[in-house]
């Protein structure tokens, strides 16, 4: 049965839970999981069944319950084979899965791994949709952006500062890049070229709130902007 | 009463499972949040540290690494993979021995198997380890370390015919006496009814008298949707009404499936009697 990644994070949860159990002691029923979680009965069932059956004796990871210094073990002949054949593997993938690993992510997809949509972000950082819509799209200036958006923005998504600023940077609003044969794509006038400062979006802002606007022209003023 | 009594233990068992997650995201998220700079030598010496004791937790690498994935930085994006990797190797590879010590394996094979299951772990495990979109990753490393071993487990079983249920099963020895308890029961067996429940009668006896240990790399060989029935029967030694209104099924469902799931172990028990004899 091929699962959504949704739904293999919920099977996930639910089977750590079992696992938390059986290593403090509890003996954990699979029936009580399956009645409480039906949806998910045969992925339970064929987790519970394959942690009893090969993983309940082995040792956790290094670094879990150590209680004196001891060091992290160098790379082994085997590890090393293994992981610079995988490596190869991953690059070797394709050019364009290789390109979308690489590729820096947006705002948007950030977002949606935390689980939120557009909107629930630019309601935890005090912020509209239409004005987060414009940060993403890179149609404010980087340079007129508040520290504290990138400040309250780290702390929602739970990456550092210079990550956050990396979305609004112009190098983040690169396209694919372009094949040698490809024709020259025409001039249109870019994103970056229609940009208008932070405060210009934020006056422009039909969904901020009047309160809203002061408290940020507040603190366009305390840094400057 | 007494059902009452353990929903309400259950409940209080999920609050403080729940209360246990909430500090575990506080505590790594205070350390992702106080890490040196990106990139600098406080940085790489904080990710690379030596010492176990001070090592950062994996799921803070697993951060770490998903940061520098979203700047493109491939060369520190292999750095933190290569730290994971050690971390987890003496782990990765005790499992490794453990799965390969259940076939029956010439040395030279078990090498070649050995080097191509490490491959296959390590590439699945970059694959989600910088996928940003694997969540659980950054909240409870060992775990989803397990359900990845899980899913390159499955997959080189039926890839090399191992289980009943894939195409070219390859046998292993098992205890004489499962077998003759097959046999004794096969002796007695008059017309084909009669055959088939006394059939299903042994592999059940068999089944019970398996070492409790053994029962789940048993279950581990059938089809997904006859596993629980047997768990449930064979495991937590539920009656077949009981594992019914469990799965939401029928009794006559429960019985089917119990022949079906009997009936493959049965075959199993045979062919590896065939290859003991």
């Amino acid at each position: 049965m091929v699962m959504k990644k949704e739904e293999e994070e919920d099977v996930l949860r639910i089977t750590a839970q079992y696992v938390a159990e059986q290593q403090a002691g509890r003996q954990p029923r699979l029936s009580d999981y399956l009645l409480r979680y039906p949806r998910y009965a045969s992925a339970i069932t064929d987790f519970v069944t394959y942690y009893h059956a090969v993983e309940v004796d082995i040792p956790s990871v290094a670094g879990e319950e150590v209680s004196t210094d001891s060091m992290l073990p160098p790379l082994s002949e085997n590890a090393r084979l293994a992981f610079d054949q995988a490596l190869r593997r991953v690059s070797q993938a394709g050019e364009s899965h290789e390109r979308h690993m690489n590729a820096p992510l947006t705002i948007q997809q950030v977002a949606h791994t935390r689980q939120k949509s557009l909107s629930q972000l630019a309601g935890e950082v005090g912020l509209s949709v239409d004005v987060l819509e414009k940060l993403a799209r890179h149609v404010i200036h980087a340079a007129t952006i508040p520290q504290e958006v990138l400040r309250r923005l780290s702390r929602v998504l739970e990456l550092p500062p210079d990550s956050v600023a990396g979305f609004f940077s112009p190098r983040a609003a690169k396209g694919p890049a372009r094949g040698i044969a490809e024709a020259t794509a025409e001039y249109v006038l870019g994103e970056q070229d229609q940009a208008q400062s932070f405060r210009e979006a934020l006056e422009e802002s039909i969904a901020l709130s009047n309160e809203q606007k002061e408290a940020w022209r507040e603190i366009l003023d305390r840094e400057g902007l | 009463m007494e059902q009452q009594h353990s929903q309400a233990a259950d409940l209080s068992l999920v609050d403080s499972l729940d209360e246990e997650v909430i500090k575990r995201r506080a505590y790594l998220a205070g350390i992702f949040e106080h890490l040196p700079i990106y990139g600098s030598e406080a940085f790489w010496s904080a990710v690379e540290t030596p010492s176990m004791k001070s090592a950062l937790p994996l799921e803070v690498l697993v951060k770490c690494l998903r940061s520098l994935v979203t700047k493109g930085d491939i060369e520190g994006r292999n750095r933190i993979l290569t730290v994971i990797i050690r971390h987890i190797q003496v782990s990765n590879e005790y499992w490794l021995r453990s799965v390969l010590n259940t076939l029956s394996l010439r040395v030279e094979e078990q090498q070649a198997f050995f080097s191509d299951l490490y491959a296959d772990l390590c590439e699945h495990l970059i694959r989600m380890l910088i996928d940003p979109t694997r969540i659980f990753w950054e909240e409870n490393f060992q775990h989803c370390l397990r359900f990845e071993r899980k899913h390159v487990y499955h997959a080189f079983m039926v890839r090399e015919g191992r289980w009943q249920h894939s195409p070219d099963k390859l046998p292993e020895r098992i205890p004489r006496k499962h077998i003759d308890s097959l046999d004794t029961m096969l002796v007695h067996a008059g017309d084909e009814t009669m055959a088939f429940e006394m059939d299903d009668e042994g592999a059940q006896r068999a089944l019970l008298t398996v070492e409790y240990a053994e029962i789940p790399r048993l279950v581990l060989r059938l089809p997904e949707k006859l596993q629980a029935v047997v768990w449930l029967i064979f495991w937590e030694g539920r009656t077949e009404t009981d594992t019914a209104r469990i799965l939401e099924v029928s009794d006559r469902t429960v019985r089917k499936r119990k022949h079906e799931a009997l009936e493959l172990l049965r075959e199993e028990l045979h062919t590896r009697r065939d290859e003991w004899l």
